[in-house]
């Protein structure tokens, strides 16, 4: 479990339930064996994980026309919350290809449980 | 509009670095497109807020409208339909107008749970002397029905795709009022194209996105505006929904009158102080009300006594206060603020959690720590 935690350390949603799958699979396991499968399957999700974030990162740079990234970078929301707003913005006339890895993305770099985005000053300007 | 009127050409989204915006010093961004800026509290240091202090909020990208070409249509329920060029509209009647503008999100970013929308902290407000002509001269003018309840406005401002247009709905009994206007000038300028060349409305005492920028198309009407931003957006809950809690769409009223509420600029949160008197300071303000007294506590909430406010009490603008702190002893104090105005409403310890994140008006809080 401890090659796991270290190896986590983007605590994505998807990562985190499968993690706990592992966890109690192992638990409850009689059988190494299909404890093992289950570890099996655990990692084959975190091996996707970078993948579906980069994926996600580059559906985000799409989301440009309308306005800038930043108003996207500075929000805190849930998944609920997450896909609300791009609900919203389909409706609107966004148009995404990979929506899960979009929401996944959104979700693990925009989440309601970090921080808040520190917000750059601009410089001064004549008119 | 739902298209591109003649002298107007949306602004470009064109690569911005260093960040900068034209005629603002330095400003916090929460979106360089379109343009939302925000004031940071220690730049707060006068009863007027310069034009290059302001912030900005804009839902669709900024327009450039072109002062030959502009008009202000009037049309509806009026005898006589008009086309005011900006020529027309400087040969009115000119008043002056000084009012506080509020964002009605501004302070979102404190709710829990965190809701979407531009995270504004403290500094989505700004109070500028505003001229230019009154609507009801302009209502005067086009031979408004009696029969008519609300003018529905739109400003040169287009959204992309099938982004809704702004309009916003406002009803004839606020129109009426000598203090609406549509502004030509800020603070003695005319109008920077950031905040809405060549003019916009003067809603005082109501939320900013009553204030149409680059207004450009008024309908007189018996009927509110139903899009999205009037009819769905610019809404509060009639009562309390509690954090996290939902609200039938009917039980959603339109936002007009501002809250009352008060926030420090000097000292700074969480600064050092030398020992010795403490200068206090901060500005609180009401909506359609006046401010009558600000309350500070400088042990946490405690014990409360009365600020000195400035002698500047002007409807629709928020007042200064001051507070001389001469702290006992070294160490952190938690300082706090509270407003009353003169309708009985008193700043809450904890503004009510609602869906658009509005109206966040809890009392100010800022730590200092006083040096031995
Ligand atoms: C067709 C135009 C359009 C496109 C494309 C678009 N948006 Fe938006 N988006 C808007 C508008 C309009 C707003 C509201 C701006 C305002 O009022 O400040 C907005 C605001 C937002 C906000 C701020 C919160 C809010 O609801 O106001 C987020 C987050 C957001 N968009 C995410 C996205 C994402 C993610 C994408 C790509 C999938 C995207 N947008 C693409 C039009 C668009």
């Amino acid at each position: 479990m401890r090659f796991i935690l270290l190896w986590n350390t983007r605590k994505t949603e998807p990562v985190r339930a499968a993690r706990s799958r592992v966890f109690l699979s192992l638990l409850a396991a009689r059988h190494v064996p299909f404890a093992l499968l289950m570890l099996i399957t655990a990692l084959a999700a975190f091996a996707a994980d970078p993948a579906t974030l980069a994926k996600g990162a580059a559906e985000e740079k799409r989301c440009v026309g309308c306005h800038g990234l930043r108003i996207i970078g500075t929000q805190r929301l849930n998944r609920t919350g997450w896909e609300r707003e791009l609900d919203k913005m389909v409706r609107w006339g966004a148009t995404i290809k990979d929506r899960d890895a979009l929401l996944h993305y959104l979700v693990a770099t925009y989440g309601d449980d970090k921080p808040a985005a520190p917000l750059p000053r601009s410089e001064s300007a004549k008119k | 509009m739902s298209f591109l009127a003649a002298g107007v050409t949306p602004f470009s989204a064109s690569a911005q670095s260093p960040l900068s915006f034209p005629g603002k010093r330095s400003l916090m961004v929460h979106s360089e497109f379109p343009e939302d800026l925000e004031t940071p509290v220690e730049a707060f240091d006068s009863w007027i807020t310069p034009n290059d202090t302001f912030f900005v909020r804009q839902h669709l990208p900024r327009p450039k409208v072109a002062a030959a070409a502009y008009r202000l249509k009037v049309s509806g329920m009026v005898s006589s339909p008009l086309d005011l060029s900006l020529d027309n509209l400087r040969k009115m009647p000119q008043v002056k107008v000084a009012a506080t503008l509020e964002c009605a999100g501004n302070g979102r970013s404190y709710f829990r749970p965190k809701l979407p929308g531009l995270q504004w902290t403290k500094g989505a407000i700004g109070n500028a002397e505003w001229r230019g002509v009154r609507l009801t001269d302009i209502l005067k003018k086009a031979g408004a029905a009696t029969a008519a309840r609300y003018g529905n406005f739109n400003g040169a401002d287009v959204g992309a795709g099938k982004t809704p247009d702004f309009i916003r709905s406002i009803p004839m009994r606020k129109l009426m009022l000598e203090s609406t206007i549509v502004a030509l000038e800020m603070n003695g300028e005319p109008l920077p194209e950031i905040h809405g060349f060549p003019a916009r409305l003067i809603v005082p005492g109501w939320d900013g996105a009553s204030w149409v920028k680059w207004v450009n198309d008024l309908k007189v009407d018996e009927k509110p505006d139903s899009g999205f931003y009037f009819g769905t957006a610019y809404r509060y809950p009639k009562y309390a929904v509690g954090p996290g809690g939902a609200a039938r769409p009917e039980d959603m009223e339109v936002l007009e009158g501002m809250a009352v509420k008060s926030f420090f600029t000097r000292p700074a949160d969480q600064s050092k102080v030398k020992a010795g008197p403490v200068n206090v300071q901060g500005f609180a303000w009401a909506g359609e009300h006046r401010v009558t007294r600000v309350e500070i506590s400088t042990d946490g909430g405690g014990k409360w006594q009365d600020a000195r406010l400035g002698t500047q009490n002007i409807p629709f603008c928020w007042r200064t206060f001051q507070f001389s702190f001469t702290p006992p002893k070294p160490g952190h104090y938690v300082l706090c603020s509270r407003a009353t105005d003169s309708s009985g409403r008193v700043q809450p310890i904890e503004a009510p959690w609602n869906p658009p994140g509005y109206l966040w008006n809890s009392i100010d809080r800022i730590g200092i720590m006083v040096e031995g």
